[in-house]
């Protein structure tokens, strides 16, 4: 293990950390919400709006998180208090509890992703012993599903088999992330991202070869990428091209930034962040694009497919897929074979993230606190366990949707919109262009200099705007739920975002107060 | 929809897209091990610090 000056582990190798933060930015959004995005938001034309945002938002953003994150390192911090308060070189009080949204998105993410994550564990081992083989149709499936997320439906579970699967998967997270970066992210992304992009390129020709049920593999690829130009000039079409960019390259959210604190400050992040946002999207294009949309318009019809996808990704990725490997020709044994793929797939897809989302808090732990890593990973495990009880027991009552909306959706724009004005404005972006240079492999073309100071902040603050307006203030008042039952659930799960809120702003100020920025290594001395 | 298999639109679209992602992750990664193989940068660098590859 090598550590710099501040007795901080650092990557082992540059394979190593361009596979994990590609692990950490592949996830079940490749799979799941792109094909869906795309298919609902003009097929083919989807992708003009798309990839304008991957040059205006995506890739500037990703380049400044580096940045952040490996300077922020450099001074000892890996988590985003810290790097806030060294961007305003210390001056500034009120940034470091700003940095506070930097440990709440991925800690209030990681709760409740991991129980998601494990559902794909589950359902992995439900696919070898053919446990839903039997379930042919789509309803059945959803049963089958839904008895699985309800905790007190003890239909086709039992009840608490979820349960045992979330501890599986904390258990499997504590001890990887108890080993540190090196010995234990560093190596699950070794291990782990190959081992995806092989079970993926095997689904995807297995998808591209099944033979004609309802529709063709052709059909299916039209269905995604027909080009529907009327949506072109639709704002909406716009904002969910921008809010993809958000979730499939993590951005806004404080894990990328804990990843590339643990660079050497010579250590190229322009090239190297480039090569982890490129295979993001290879993941999510060419992969994500080809497997379960077509899958489902092949077994399901367009028709089938559409009312599918309505039904949200969980209905995609495990009903109609569930539903897919029971039908493919052949023996059952394959379809068994092939469900295993897809689902752990999506597990370790979602595993090589959560171990991304939980690095912040573990890192602000250890450097604030004094705690051992295994001790802060264990600790943040426990706190998970405790917390996403209230997922487990409250699923169905529309607990997580809250923590997802607020925290996984808006939090994300929010947090970028903030970063971004902190790193072109109080850092500046002089210094800013500078550090992105530092040991860097490739120039980034000047361009991206007037981008990040105006393009970005912009493209933000209009999609912030268009989201309070469109989609944050309904949602506050809770104008969209379907069952007013659930709404005492749901205050309770932002009251719950709060309260984990004001425990953090209570920690940084108890940082603070016990070692002052004042006490800490100053930035601008060895620039 | 409900033809019998990929429009030129739809094909057009796909095959940019699928290739434009693909070209671009290639090239990143053949950066990276022509740049490992030259092993230039260590010396390049204020620290001589170089992550190996």
């Amino acid at each position: 293990m090598t550590a710099d000056a501040h007795g901080r582990e650092q990557w082992a190798t540059r394979i190593g950390l361009i596979l994990a933060m590609a692990g950490n930015a592949v996830g079940l959004g490749n799979f799941l919400r792109f094909p869906v995005q795309a298919a609902q938001n003009g097929g083919g034309t989807f992708m003009i709006p798309y990839f304008i945002s991957f040059l205006l938002l995506g890739i500037p953003l990703m380049w400044i998180e580096w940045t952040i994150g490996r300077y922020g390192g450099r001074y000892g911090h890996g988590s985003l208090p810290g790097m806030f308060d060294v961007l305003g070189d210390r001056k500034r009080k009120a940034l470091k509890y700003l940095g506070a949204l930097g440990l709440l998105i991925p800690l209030v993410v990681f709760i409740y992703y991991t129980y998601v994550v494990s559902w794909m564990l589950g359902f992995s081992f439900f696919s070898l012993i053919g446990d839903y083989f039997g379930l042919a149709d789509i309803s059945q499936m959803r049963d089958y599903l839904y008895s699985y997320q309800n905790i007190f439906d003890p239909s086709a579970h039992g009840g608490k088999v979820a349960l045992l699967f979330f501890v599986i998967t904390l258990a499997f997270l504590g001890w990887i992330l108890s080993r540190g970066i090196s010995g234990g992210i560093e190596k699950l992304a070794l291990v782990g991202v190959p081992l995806l992009f092989a079970f993926a390129i095997v689904l995807m020709i297995r998808v591209l070869s099944l033979p004609e049920e309802a529709a063709t593999p052709a059909e299916g690829l039209n269905f995604i990428w027909n080009p529907t130009w009327s949506l072109l000039g639709d704002p909406r079409v716009w904002v969910a091209a921008a809010g993809q960019m958000f979730f499939t390259l993590s951005l806004g959210a404080g894990h990328v930034h804990a990843y590339a604190s643990y660079l050497h400050r010579d250590d190229d992040i322009a090239l190297t962040g480039l090569t982890t946002a490129s295979t993001n999207e290879f993941a999510e294009v060419v992969l994500g694009g080809t497997i379960a949309i077509t899958a489902a318009v092949v077994f399901f019809g367009v028709s089938g497919a559409v009312a599918i996808a309505e039904g949200g990704t969980y209905d995609l990725g495990i009903v109609a897929m569930g539903v897919v490997f029971q039908g493919l020709p052949g023996a059952a044994g394959w379809g068994q074979l092939f469900g295993f793929l897809w689902f752990f797939l999506l597990f370790i897809a979602g595993i090589t993230s959560c171990v991304a989302l939980a690095t912040p808090t573990i890192s602000f732990l250890q450097e604030e606190f004094a705690w051992t890593r295994k001790r802060a990973a264990y600790g943040v495990m426990a706190l998970a366990f405790v917390l996403g009880l209230a997922h487990v027991l409250f699923y169905s009552n529309g607990f997580m949707d809250e923590w997802d909306y607020w925290a996984g959706t808006f939090g994300l724009v929010i947090l970028a919109a903030i970063e971004i004005i902190l790193f072109a404005y109080i850092f500046g972006i002089g210094r800013g262009w500078k550090e992105i240079h530092r040991g860097a492999d490739i120039r980034v073309p000047s361009i991206y200099r007037p981008i990040m100071q105006w393009v970005t902040p912009l493209f933000l603050i209009v999609l912030l705007v268009w989201w309070g307006v469109e989609q944050a203030v309904p949602t506050l008042l809770m104008e969209n739920v379907q069952d007013p039952a659930t709404i005492p659930y749901r205050w309770a799960s932002r009251l719950m975002i709060l309260g984990m809120l004001a425990v953090l702003l209570w920690m940084i100020n108890r940082a603070w107060t016990v070692r002052p920025s004042a006490e800490r290594a100053m930035p601008g001395g060895e620039e | 929809m409900g033809n019998q298999g990929l429009t030129t639109f739809a094909l057009v679209f796909m095959i940019l897209s699928m290739g434009g992602v693909t070209v671009l992750a290639t090239y990143c990664f053949y950066r990276i091990l022509r740049g490992s193989q030259k092993g230039t940068r260590a010396a390049e660098t204020e620290s001589g610090h170089q992550l190996k590859l």
